[in-house]
Formats: structure tokens, C-alpha cells, sequence
């Protein structure tokens, strides 16, 4: 299957001005068109390795984000189009790298309701896949940016979909969006760390975008038992621990941070139950980037009985 | 006074001191207490008086628990209402 490296940067800007880059993304395909320069600077980038979809395959995302006219290219702002149409309000033109990724997301947190889906990173090493929830701030990402430069696949870092009445995830391997100090922090922990377009004064702050597909297995769209669910905690002033959860408390945690458990109903409560029922769950509260890889390190290796 | 179920739900006992329990007719998800938990699934079509549901449920539970029980039954009742689990009648 073709990569999108294997475009030159003419062929790139090509499809993205014109007719559209057809990218495989787990088990979808984004359609991305884009005009502005600093967009396509960030897919070149961060979809480097991703596969392009198959000529004719059907389109799951039709998403764009343009500066359409000479009034608003004046203005420096964009509009993020899904299937033509504009969801959301303009944005600074310097933020559009941030507002792609985060259309991509909306895509499948609105659109996407065969799965139960979890506002969750989900990383696997060997047969081991953790399920990480977190709110935006608790130091999911940046945990799931670690760990994916510590040797760890990432299969996503926003949506966890798993398919009703089983515990497997599905992959779904995006960049890792990573804001204020965690950009730093993750481009001290690694070196090997490639970040896109930094997005300035979003709502959310400073925004980068980091490569996620760092493991040779990242692209695979096999379906993996998740094993364990984290609730990651970054807490500047805490004792830092790993400790084991209630299920019934982890459930209603876990349906807190999930896009669909409440549109599901039934489904969605006999999804979680099959999940919860099927997965050790862990509190894991952390400062220290280090420590909390090693805590999760010693969740896939366990330390042998003497 | 009677109370009655409003609908049948589902439950998620994982052993815990806590479970959880599903109302289809609203929606909501709940985490109960495990004795809350065992008052709901005393009721079936049928409403049921406070003493009705203390003599269905003492002879199931130890001798010692009996007074706690007795005590915490009533509140546990009002607390199933506002949670729209339960109805007065």
C-alpha cells in the first residue's frame, strides 16, 4: 500500500489543493483538503507513514480546511469544512494545523456510534493494551507521547472504540496533541519526539501536534484485548502511586468520560459491564514522567513470583 | 405509604460494596450501595409498603445487621426516590 511519503512535495500540495488526500486512519478514510501551507507542512510531517487509501475506496470524512476568499485570507482566518459544510466558527489562520486534528476528532466523536467510545489514549506492548480516560489536563496525552516514544504502540490518543459486548480496541492512530508545559516536557524526555505546527493562543493554549505512529505495528488494523484501564492523574504535589480501582467505581468513571455511553442506553451499559468486567483498573497518580512510564512498564511486565 | 419501581433496570455487581444500576427509562447510570442495590431488586411489579420490604429482606441478612438495616431503610427509600428509581404511591 502506497504512504504518503512516497508523494513528492508537488503530488502532496496537488491533492491537497485539488482533489483531496485520501488517508487511511485505522479503520477510516479522511478525505483532507487543505490551501494552507502551514496544514500541509503538518500532514507531510505527522502522516508521513500513514497508508493512502486505495484509488476509489469510500470516504468516511470528507473534511478541508481553507482560507476562502481575499477578505478572509486579509483577515488570517480559516473555516474547517466537513462535507462542505462549516460546523464551526472561523479560526486564526495560525491555529488551523490544532483545528484539523481537532475536526479529525469530531468526525468520529459525533459520527461514530457502532463502538463504545472512550475520551481515552489506548497504548499496547506485546499482548498487554491499556485503556488510559482522562479529562483534558489530567496527563493523558502526554503519559500516551511517552510511552509511545518508550517502545509502547500507540493505537490512539483521544478515542478509544470498542466494538459493543467485547474488550477489544481498535486502532485508531492519530497524532498526539500535546499543550503548554507537556510540549516541553515530552521534547526533553525524548529527542526522537517530531512535532508539527505549533497553534498559539487556542483555547486550550499552546498547541503541537506530535508523531504517533513510532512502533512498526502502528498502521495494523487488527483488533487488541485491552487488558487494563488507567485513569492517569498528573498531580504536581501528590504522592505519586499506582493503585487498584473499585470495577463499579471505574464503570461509572469510564461512562463519565465516554463520548456514547449514554446514546447507546442499554448497549452502552452492557458494553461497559463486558469491558469493565474484563479489565484490572488503576488509579495512577504522577509527576514525574519516568516513574509513571516505569508504572506502567511493570503493568505488562509484571515481576515474576520468587 | 407504598413505593414502587419505576422501571426495570440492570444491574453491574462486581462484588464491591458499591454497584451499579441502570434506569432504561431515564437513561442515568447509577452507583449504588450494595444494601441500596439489594432494595431495588426486592421489587417487582408490584408496590411495596416500608414493613412489606423490611420482612422480605431481614430474614436474608445477619442477625447483627438486623437494627443498622431497620434504621437505614427509610432513608435508603427516600434517596432511591430522588433518584427517580423509586415512587411513592
Amino acid at each position: 500500500m502506497q504512504q504518503l511519503a512516497n508523494l513528492s512535495d508537488s503530488e502532496l500540495n496537488q491533492r491537497l489543493a485539488f482533489e483531496g488526500l485520501d488517508l487511511q486512519v485505522g479503520p477510516y478514510i479522511y478525505k483532507i483538503k487543505t490551501n494552507l501551507p502551514l496544514v500541509g507542512s503538518g500532514i507531510s510531517t505527522l502522516y508521513k507513514n500513514f497508508n493512502l487509501a486505495q484509488p476509489e475506496a469510500f470516504i468516511d470524512y470528507n473534511v478541508a480546511i481553507l482560507s476562502k476568499g481575499l477578505l478572509q485570507r486579509l483577515r488570517g482566518q480559516s473555516d474547517f469544512l466537513f462535507d462542505n459544510t462549516n460546523p464551526f466558527d472561523s479560526i486564526p489562520t495560525g491555529q488551523a494545523y490544532a483545528f484539523l486534528e481537532w475536526g479529525m476528532n469530531w468526525c468520529v466523536s459525533l459520527h461514530t456510534n457502532e463502538y463504545l467510545k472512550l475520551h481515552a489514549a489506548a497504548v499496547a506492548r506485546g499482548d498487554h493494551t491499556i485503556i488510559m480516560p482522562g479529562v483534558p489536563g489530567a496527563g493523558k496525552s502526554t503519559l500516551c507521547a511517552a510511552l509511545g516514544l518508550s517502545g509502547w504502540r500507540i493505537l490512539s490518543d483521544e478515542h478509544a472504540m470498542i466494538p459493543p459486548n467485547t474488550t477489544e480496541v481498535v486502532p485508531l492512530c492519530r497524532p498526539v496533541s500535546l499543550k503548554n508545559e507537556s510540549i516541553g516536557v515530552i521534547k526533553r524526555f525524548s529527542s526522537n519526539a517530531i512535532f508539527g505546527p505549533v497553534s498559539r493562543e487556542t483555547h486550550k493554549g499552546v498547541v503541537a501536534h506530535m508523531k504517533a505512529d513510532l512502533h512498526p505495528q502502528s498502521h495494523e488494523k487488527k483488533t487488541l484485548k485491552a487488558r487494563t484501564m488507567v485513569f492517569p492523574r498528573y498531580a504536581k504535589d501528590e504522592t505519586q502511586r499506582l493503585s487498584p480501582r473499585r470495577r463499579t467505581e471505574s464503570f461509572i468513571l469510564a461512562a463519565y468520560h465516554s463520548f456514547n455511553y449514554s446514546l447507546l442506553c442499554e448497549t452502552g451499559f452492557e458494553a461497559m459491564k463486558t469491558l469493565i468486567e474484563n479489565v484490572t483498573c488503576y488509579d495512577l497518580v504522577y509527576h514525574d514522567l519516568d516513574w509513571a512510564v516505569n508504572a506502567v512498564d511493570s503493568l505488562a511486565d509484571p515481576e515474576p513470583n520468587p | 405509604m407504598k413505593w414502587r419501581k419505576n422501571s426495570s433496570g440492570s444491574f453491574y455487581d462486581a462484588n464491591e460494596s458499591s454497584v451499579v444500576y441502570f434506569d432504561p427509562r431515564s437513561g442515568d447510570t447509577h452507583l449504588l450501595s450494595d444494601f441500596a442495590a439489594y432494595v431495588v431488586q426486592q421489587f417487582g411489579e408490584q408496590p411495596r409498603t416500608t414493613e412489606q420490604l423490611l420482612n422480605q429482606i431481614l430474614p436474608t441478612v445477619e442477625q447483627g445487621d438486623i437494627p443498622h438495616l431497620t434504621d437505614s431503610l427509610p432513608g435508603v427509600l427516600e434517596d432511591l426516590v430522588t433518584l427517580d428509581i423509586l415512587k411513592r404511591e
